[in-house]
């Protein structure tokens, strides 16, 4: 028995498990922190504290989602090309936001640091939190961050901008899929992007691009912070 | 052996991303730009030119994207690894993460706005050069 529920597959199930009653709670509530992503990730934090399994161990069990990360980004030229001709429309308003996205952000970080007195390798850690993991990662550790803080930001930035962009979106009853689309990937990457596809299709392939330039702005300003 | 070929297509360009990757480090010690967007950007090109048609990748492509909010739960559960690196400025952080992207998306939804604006401004009298 005990094989059983500390097996590659056990985990996997799980996570499908509590990632689709994440999707259940969301479909008949429509309440935004019902995120199957956030749901999902809060049932197995408290699943590893509660049942005391070893986290790393559990990860390495998880490790056959997490291989698809890479390809998944690679597999964003899809949704891009599908509305290759709207993007190429608005180029312009895309890489303005996007270069807006990732100056605010830097902006908003050192101001903020320095009100609420960060530490300076925090501060490093998180300035790059606007792009995208791996380029979130070089930035900090050129930056002298630290790598566990910053990856730790950027999901959470993430996965927090993915439940707060939609809220704002529905206050402000913003239904233009080139503002949905550049709100949500300037502010929170790949998770953003996921949540814009969710919402409109014209809207992901948008912020599929603003994901991609928001990293590249990130890292061209960080080269000037040195 | 269609998902097959779809799925071995988008690691090939995924693989090929790296390579780049790697190779751009070595030319450009402090340039840096991830292997995933230049496998990304490689996609995209052999897509756009037509030297691969859509349908090659379409139902891997748009499984996974569509799906893309699952694939990060393992990366989110591993901020529990970090909580006690996190613990002493868990606030702090948490407060610049959410003023931060209400700050970054009220502008970027302004200068998006404004953008469109002036574009709209600049292209009418071309359209209409007796105006």
């Amino acid at each position: 028995m005990r094989e059983i529920f500390s097996s590659q597959a056990f985990g996997i199930m799980l996570t499908l498990l509590f990632y689709l009653l994440g999707g259940f709670l969301y479909k008949k509530t429509r309440f935004p922190f019902f995120s199957p992503l956030l749901v999902a990730t809060l049932l197995l934090m408290g699943y590893i504290l509660i049942a005391k399994i070893d986290m790393n161990t559990f990860l390495t069990d998880l490790s056959g989602i997490h291989l698809f990360l890479g390809p998944l980004i690679v597999s964003l030229a899809v949704p891009i090309m599908k509305q290759i001709q709207l993007i190429k429309k608005y180029i312009l308003p895309i890489m303005v936001g996007s270069i807006v996205g990732a100056a605010t952000s830097i902006l908003a970080v050192f101001v903020l640091a320095r009100w609420l007195n960060l530490e300076q390798a925090l501060l490093y850690s998180i300035l790059p939190k606007a792009s995208t993991t791996p380029i979130a990662i070089e930035v900090s550790e050129q930056l002298g961050g630290i790598r566990a803080i910053t990856v730790a930001t950027v999901v959470m930035t993430a996965v927090l901008g993915a439940v707060l962009v939609p809220t704002f979106l529905k206050w402000f009853n913003i239904k233009d899929p080139l503002i949905i689309g550049m709100g949500l990937g300037t502010t929170s990457q790949a998770v953003g992007t996921a949540k814009a596809l969710e919402m409109d299709p014209t809207a992901g392939a948008i912020s599929g691009v603003a994901l991609v330039f928001t990293g590249i702005a990130t890292a061209i300003m960080a080269l000037f912070i040195h | 052996m269609k998902i097959i070929k779809q799925i071995f297509i988008i690691l090939l360009f995924y693989v090929l991303g790296e390579m780049l990757a790697l190779l751009i480090k070595l030319i450009f010690p402090s340039v840096f730009i991830p292997g995933t967007i230049l496998g990304m950007g490689l996609l995209l090109l052999v897509l756009a030119t037509g030297k691969m048609a859509l349908n090659e990748v379409d139902e891997v492509g748009s499984f996974l994207t569509t799906n893309m909010a699952f694939f990060f739960i393992p990366a989110a559960v591993s901020v529990l690894e970090y909580a006690n690196l996190l613990q002493s400025a868990f606030i702090k952080i948490l407060i610049i993460i959410v003023v931060s992207i209400l700050f970054s998306f009220f502008m970027v939804t302004l200068f998006v706005k404004l953008t469109l604006l002036l574009q709209l401004k600049w292209q009418k009298p071309k359209e209409d050069p007796h105006a």
